[in-house]
């Protein structure tokens, strides 16, 4: 082996890093050769000098500033834990299921009131939005026998409701049934009910309100199709 | 019967103050603090600072020792965090270097005067590390110093094998390069002195 290498592999040889091969070539050769011995020389009293490098020393009470820190760590861990109250949950359920309930209540009430007889119908709709306004083509007063023509069929049921109402009125007065005056045309009170076998009381009219079926799908053996209506 | 390994004594250690246990904890602080204090007191060269990194290094393995990997030795564990706190506080520095008015212009002289000139080896030597780049200087610190197999170095600074071992290598030539002068003068004094008492 020549000097250069064995100056390369110097360092490592000096630290007992080299493989068996290696270091016995090396070493052959430090045996013959004075200048790499010197240079294997500076290694060896490195390593020697780490071992007597003055140390860093740690101060005195450093275990105990430490464990004072420790001390604030552990008791704040256990403030966390014990004293201090849990974060309120986000979600809870006995909050949410009483509002779902109430909700659940009052939309059916709304419907209930809003649908009179919608629930002996079927009604399957898969395309068009289901809102009361779309479910009723015709209202018809039931106490007014002369009243039969379907009123406008892109109307309201509201807007239907107050107009057969007025109508009804004004049928009333011109026909000498009841006294008539400026309020009995601002059809500002009516009532739907779905009760139609009840007695009318006074000044209250019933309305016979018309639902839309719509047939979506159909298994052959019906005759209603789409758009047909049901009385 | 067998003494057991430091790496069984560690996690002996490590589940006791995971179940709560001080004085073990007291243990451990006593095992490695030393040996911690050693490789950042070289590396930040001050010694309040020094002292603050290691204490912070063993709050953070108190507040983390439920999230310890016993597949992982502790020590590697230990030297992660320390070296990890080491480097932000260099990097804090370096950051804050333009600001530093000892560093400005006009201070030469004043700063030049060194009343404490290194003049044995080990001192000689230390001083030389403490001027090898910070990347030189942990490799070497680690495994030199604190006589770390090299895979655990590798681990610690989160560098391939191969780069430990170059930058360690690279650090001696560095080191023998410093103190080769100093090695010289003192192998001719000592020829000279030889000399002169054969000569008597």
């Amino acid at each position: 082996m020549r000097c250069r290498k064995v100056r390369s592999l110097l360092s490592i040889y000096c630290n007992e890093e080299l493989s068996g091969r290696q270091q016995l070539s090396v070493r052959e050769h430090l045996a013959g050769c004075a200048a790499c011995r010197r240079e294997a020389a500076i290694y060896n009293s490195m390593r020697e000098a780490y071992r007597e490098m003055p140390q860093v020393k740690l101060s005195e009470d450093f275990n105990t500033r430490l464990l004072n820190r420790i001390g604030q760590e552990r008791f704040a861990e256990t403030r966390t834990k014990a004293y201090l109250p849990k974060r309120a949950p986000l979600f809870r359920w006995s909050l949410v299921v009483p509002a779902l309930a109430t909700t659940a209540l009052v939309l059916f009430t709304a419907i209930a009131l809003i649908m009179p007889g919608a629930e002996q119908q079927s009604i399957r709709m898969s395309q068009n939005t289901v809102t009361p306004e779309n479910l009723y083509q015709t209202v018809q007063p039931v106490n007014n026998p002369n009243m039969t023509a379907n009123l406008q069929k892109n109307w309201s049921l509201n807007r239907q409701v107050a107009q057969a109402e007025r109508l009804t009125r004004l049928s009333n007065y011109l026909t000498g049934n009841q006294g008539f005056n400026a309020n009995h045309l601002a059809g500002t009170s009516y009532r739907a009910v779905s009760g139609l076998n009840q007695r009318a009381p006074y000044n209250v009219i019933f309305y016979r309100v018309r639902p839309v079926i719509r047939v979506y799908e159909s298994a052959g053996t019906t005759s209603v199709r789409e758009g047909d209506k049901v009385y | 019967m067998r003494k057991p390994t430091d790496k069984e004594t560690d996690f002996a250690l490590m589940k006791a103050i995971q179940n709560g246990n001080m004085v073990a904890f007291n243990t451990m602080v006593n095992r490695y603090k030393d040996r911690l204090m050693n490789v950042i007191g070289r590396m930040l060269s001050s010694q309040e600072e020094a002292e603050d990194i290691v204490q912070e290094t063993f709050v953070r393995v108190y507040q983390h020792r439920q999230s310890f990997n016993f597949q992982h030795c502790f020590s590697t564990w230990i030297y992660t965090i320390c070296l990890n706190l080491a480097r932000n506080e260099l990097r804090k520095r370096k950051r804050a270097r333009h600001f530093d008015i000892t560093e400005m212009k006009g201070n030469e002289a004043e700063l030049a005067v060194d009343p404490k000139i290194p003049t044995r080896l080990p001192e000689v030597l230390a001083s030389a590390i403490d001027s090898l780049p910070d990347k030189y200087r942990m490799a070497f610190m680690l495994r030199d110093v604190q006589e770390m197999p090299y895979d655990e170095v590798a681990q610690i600074l989160d560098v391939p094998l191969g780069t430990v071992k170059s930058r360690v290598n690279r650090a001696r030539l560095m080191l023998r390069d410093k103190l080769r002068p100093r090695m010289e003068e003192q192998n001719a004094l000592s020829k000279s002195t030889l000399l002169a008492v054969n000569l008597l």
